[in-house]
């Protein structure tokens, strides 16, 4: 019997993300965390749009009471097992919603001038700093943008994908 | 294009905005005792001053949160934006 392995949503576009300096992170586990902060067993960032880390997680702020957790070394069903435990006690919600969006993640030094020929934010080093991340408009589509230490992850809706991609790559021609 | 405060992501494009018309209309604890005017009323009725104007607005492509706003409806000027369930600044 034939197997078909999973395939990542961006993996037809790895030639376009390469022309504009980025790679895809693929299968990305990506939590949906709803609670009403503070919780004492989490690091929850409560300044709006901000990202914390944890080592094995990051947690993204997306509202008031909402983040998004993600990790690259945890499978999806150990971290949502983990925020669970970690919340037990609280009215909460956590959901695994790693499908909902494709990331990828932009490496060049002129990656912030290049995101803002398609996005109304403020990406100015000075306030646009790693630990920032901000939903927002991106190719008129919502992205999730998060800053971190010499690189950019983009968070689309996987559908919307290779238009981002696309826009952004006709900025550099 | 008018410059949106959100009151947790800070000043973004109006285009990351919806509106929701006019702010603190409740509703009505016993529907069923509202006569039929009374009923429309809570329904289609709403102010339309010119000058300063309470309403809702919702961060449709940031942090998808409702809050109310002030906003001059000669000038577009935003006074103030705030959570809904608080009082605007003086």
């Amino acid at each position: 019997m034939r197997v078909e392995r999973a395939r990542s949503p961006l993996v037809a576009l790895e030639g376009d993300l390469a022309r504009i300096g980025a790679r895809e992170v693929a299968f990305l586990a990506q939590v949906s965390v709803r609670v009403r902060p503070p919780v004492d067993a989490l690091e929850l960032p409560t300044e709006p749009n901000t990202w914390a880390t944890d080592g094995e997680r990051e947690l993204l702020w997306l509202g008031p009471d909402e983040w998004l957790a993600v990790s690259e070394t945890l499978p999806a069903d150990q971290l949502a097992g983990r925020l669970e435990r970690a919340l037990a006690g609280a009215p909460h919600a956590v959901v695994d919603v790693s499908a909902a969006r494709a990331v990828f993640e932009l490496r060049g030094g002129d990656r912030l001038d290049l995101l803002s020929a398609e996005c109304g934010l403020d990406l100015h080093p000075r306030v646009w700093r790693p630990g920032v991340c901000a939903q927002t408009l991106l190719a008129d589509v919502d992205a999730l943008l998060q800053e971190r230490e010499g690189s950019t992850r983009v968070f689309v809706r996987p559908s919307f994908a290779a238009h981002v991609v696309r826009r952004l790559s006709a900025g550099i021609g | 294009m008018l410059l949106i405060r959100c009151p947790w992501c800070g000043p973004r494009d109006e285009v990351e905005f919806r509106y929701g018309g006019q702010a603190g209309i409740s509703y009505p604890s016993d529907p069923d005792a509202l006569s039929d005017e009374e009923w429309a009323d809570y329904l289609f009725m709403r102010d339309n001053p010119k000058g300063e104007f309470r309403e809702r607005w919702v961060h449709a492509h940031g942090c998808r949160r409702w809050f109310n706003a002030v906003r001059s409806t000669v000038t577009h000027e935003i006074r103030a934006t705030f959570p809904i369930g608080e009082e605007p600044p003086a």
